[in-house]
């Protein structure tokens, strides 16, 4: 497994977002701050197998998604998985979602839009 | 490792891609909205998923600083968030609004690219937008926020509550599904049914025996009627809504096709607190709107011609609402030109609605506007009508099992008057007999019911037709509507008077069997449509009973070529 030489920490990460566009950009933000991003999802449902599949140190989770919305994956993963780590990644304006989330057992969120250093900085706090 | 800027140019093609693919649903999705509040039937999943897709298209536009795609989708997310929390109605300016703003988003998008100027509009569709849907909230509160989430993942704060947000002011209220309400409201309308029946049970004993503890039972029984009465009452005001709900956008609305069609127009809006059933709430909104866009169009004339004949510039419209008994009535008018007598006829002919030799009275030929098929063809504008006549408000009031009416006088103006009842729930009605079937007559259609001979049945081109105090009344049978295989009686003919829009028809059954409160039970989908039948109802006794749909009665009995009016006329001389 491709481990980001000279990282003590092992940074395994499963995108979840429904916008490909979104996906994207996160990937790149991380990919490029040595994160290695072993999986993504496009809705609650895909998140839950690819969790149980992957088993990766973190998951960026949307909260608006078809299928199956964030806060479920989030309380599904955490019962199948305790000690798994989930950052929400939620817009403007949702934040009785955000603690809702929090409630369900996510450690962190991020707001979008973010800046590229906020969710590196996220990311690494919930994994220290 | 560095925290390097990403490149935004590299995601900009692919934004644009992802959101015009959205973009199309959102299209089909608008569509399908609009289709579903007209037929009433709703979806909500057709929401969530316009919900979904602007939420959607909003996070990637702010993550790539797209700030005007950002703030319009938020905004009509917001607007449906409204709608799928059922905050707000869904009307047609809500429709319209989504699709203004979503042909805004396909411009600002196409444009993404390029360093375009917004297009012309932008900023002020969103301050329309801002005035329905809440969309710039929660940035001033963002930072607190996310220092109070901190704190609650560090355990020190107990829990970040919602109401902590930003947002309209509460107040003490609790919301519950219609569907909740409705379930308890036919629970209710049991109740009341069967209370008339104990009633009448403990009031027979009484008089037949002399046990004191009939007595008691009279008054226990009175007790329990007057508890039912009022739990009946308060479960109806928990309905109410009040009426400005669905005024409230009609300002604007009017604003806007009068600067459209270069009048000057003003919109009185009185009795906006008046009070009624929320279902009827919902769906007279359509109505009083064409009316409206038919005050503006047809009614009032350009600031020139008024100014000619000796009125003010500013036409005024007003619209009114009050309570007169069980029941509601929405007025109104404006200070236009009036129905055009000459022209209506003119366009009834053409239209086949009326034929050549055909004597109409003054007020006959003002409604010829409201028939079926009657379009204002040469007048159709792109706001008026989309080609939909006033026969539509005509039926959306027969639905909602109102009245309506209408004057008008040349050069004065139009007035339209609109009764409905407070609710559609539970309803006084007389209960008839036909052969060993129990119907269900609405009371406030019924103005009389006696005996006929007949003798006195005289038939005119094979239709039975009774005099009433100089007035003919078309007889319909009500066992040959639903094929019923009962003899007639030879000697009489039971006939409840029914009227709508002062069109009377005799109902012809076999025995009238009094008075009760009933609650209306529509028909389930499988059944479908039923002609001469508006619903089902459950005595007292048990027994399911068949509301008769007198509108439909009526207007099939004065369809044209049952009763031609000429004759009608005729005989009358």
């Amino acid at each position: 497994m491709a481990r980001n030489v000279g990282s003590s920490v092992s940074r395994r990460v499963l995108i979840v977002d429904d916008a490909v566009v979104m996906r994207m950009m996160i990937k790149g933000i991380l990919a490029k701050s040595g994160f290695e991003i072993v999986g993504e999802a496009q809705n609650g449902v895909e998140a839950v197998e690819k969790y149980v599949e992957l088993h990766p140190d973190l998951v960026t989770m949307d909260v608006v998604m078809p299928e199956m919305d964030g806060i479920a994956a989030v309380r599904q993963i955490l019962s199948h998985d305790p000690a798994a780590r989930i950052v929400m990644c939620t817009s403007m304006g949702q934040q009785a979602l955000v603690v809702e989330a929090i409630q369900a057992g996510a450690k962190s969120f991020i707001t979008k839009p973010f800046q590229p250093p906020k969710i590196v900085e996220t990311l690494n706090k919930v994994l220290a | 490792m560095p925290d390097e800027p990403f490149d935004r140019a590299e995601f900009v093609a692919y934004f644009r891609d992802e959101a015009e693919e959205l973009l199309h649903r959102i299209d089909a999705d608008v569509l399908r909205l609009e289709a579903s509040s007209k037929s009433g039937i709703r979806d909500p999943e057709i929401v969530n998923a316009l919900f979904r897709a602007l939420h959607t298209i909003k996070g990637n536009a702010a993550m790539l600083d797209f700030a005007d795609i950002a703030d319009l989708a938020h905004g009509l997310e917001s607007l449906c968030d409204l709608l799928r929390t059922e905050q707000l109605v869904l009307s047609d300016s809500c429709v319209e609004l989504l699709f203004t703003g979503k042909d805004l988003l396909v411009a600002l998008v196409a444009s993404s690219l390029a360093a375009a100027p917004p297009p012309e509009g932008l900023r002020e569709f969103l301050d329309r937008l801002g005035g329905v849907a809440q969309t710039r909230d929660a940035m001033e509160t963002a930072e607190s926020f996310e220092a109070d989430v901190a704190r609650m993942l560090a355990g020190e704060s107990p829990a970040v509550t919602p109401t902590h947000l930003p947002g309209p002011a509460r107040r003490p209220t609790v919301r519950v599904d219609i569907d909740r309400l409705d379930h308890l409201l036919n629970l209710v309308g049991e109740l009341v049914v069967n209370r008339t029946r104990i009633s009448d049970i403990a009031a027979s004993l009484a008089r037949a025996g002399d046990d004191p503890a009939y007595d008691t039972l009279v008054e226990s029984a009175a007790l329990l009627a007057r508890t039912s009465a009022e739990i009946q009452e308060s479960l109806m005001k928990v309905r109410m809504v009040p009426i400005g709900r669905v005024f409230e956008r009609f300002p604007r609305i009017v604003r806007d096709i009068a600067k459209a069609r270069g009048k000057d127009v003003r919109l009185h809006v009185g009795g906006a607190s008046t009070e009624l059933d929320k279902t009827i709430v919902d769906d007279i909104g359509e109505p009083l709107m064409h009316l409206l866009r038919n005050c503006v169009d047809h009614g009032i004339e350009s600031p020139s011609v008024r100014e000619a004949a000796g009125k003010p510039r500013t036409g005024t419209i007003s619209l009114n609402a009050y309570h007169a008994g069980n029941q509601i009535v929405i007025e109104m008018s404006d200070d236009g030109a009036g129905v055009d007598r000459e022209r209506v006829r003119r366009r009834a002919l053409d239209a086949g609605i009326v034929a050549r030799d055909e004597r109409l009275s003054d007020q006959e030929l003002v409604e010829l506007i409201l028939r079926p098929g009657f379009s204002t063809a040469d007048a159709v504008s792109d706001l008026s009508g989309r080609g939909v006549g006033m026969d539509v408000v005509v039926k959306t009031v027969a639905r909602l099992k109102g009245l309506f009416h209408v004057r008008s006088e040349p050069g004065r103006g139009t007035y339209f008057e609109i009764k409905l009842p407070l609710t559609l729930a539970i309803i006084a009605a007389l209960l008839v007999r036909v052969g060993k079937e129990l119907y269900a007559i609405p009371l406030d259609a019924v103005t009389e019911s006696q005996r006929v001979e007949t003798g006195d049945i005289r038939t005119v081109r094979g239709n039975e037709v009774v005099m009433l105090r100089g007035e003919i009344v078309p007889l319909v049978r009500v066992a040959d509507v639903f094929g019923l295989p009962v003899p007639r009686d030879p000697e009489k003919a039971m006939t409840v008077i029914v009227g709508v829009q002062g069109r009377h028809v005799g109902l012809v059954v076999d025995a009238f069997e009094g008075e009760q409160e009933i609650v209306i039970k529509p028909l389930s989908d499988v059944v479908g449509r039923i002609v001469g039948i508006s619903g089902a109802t459950i005595l007292g006794s048990g027994a399911i009973s068949l509301i008769l749909d007198v509108h439909g009665l009526v207007s099939d009995a004065y369809a044209s070529g049952k009763i031609p009016r000429a004759e009608l006329t005729s005989m009358e001389a």
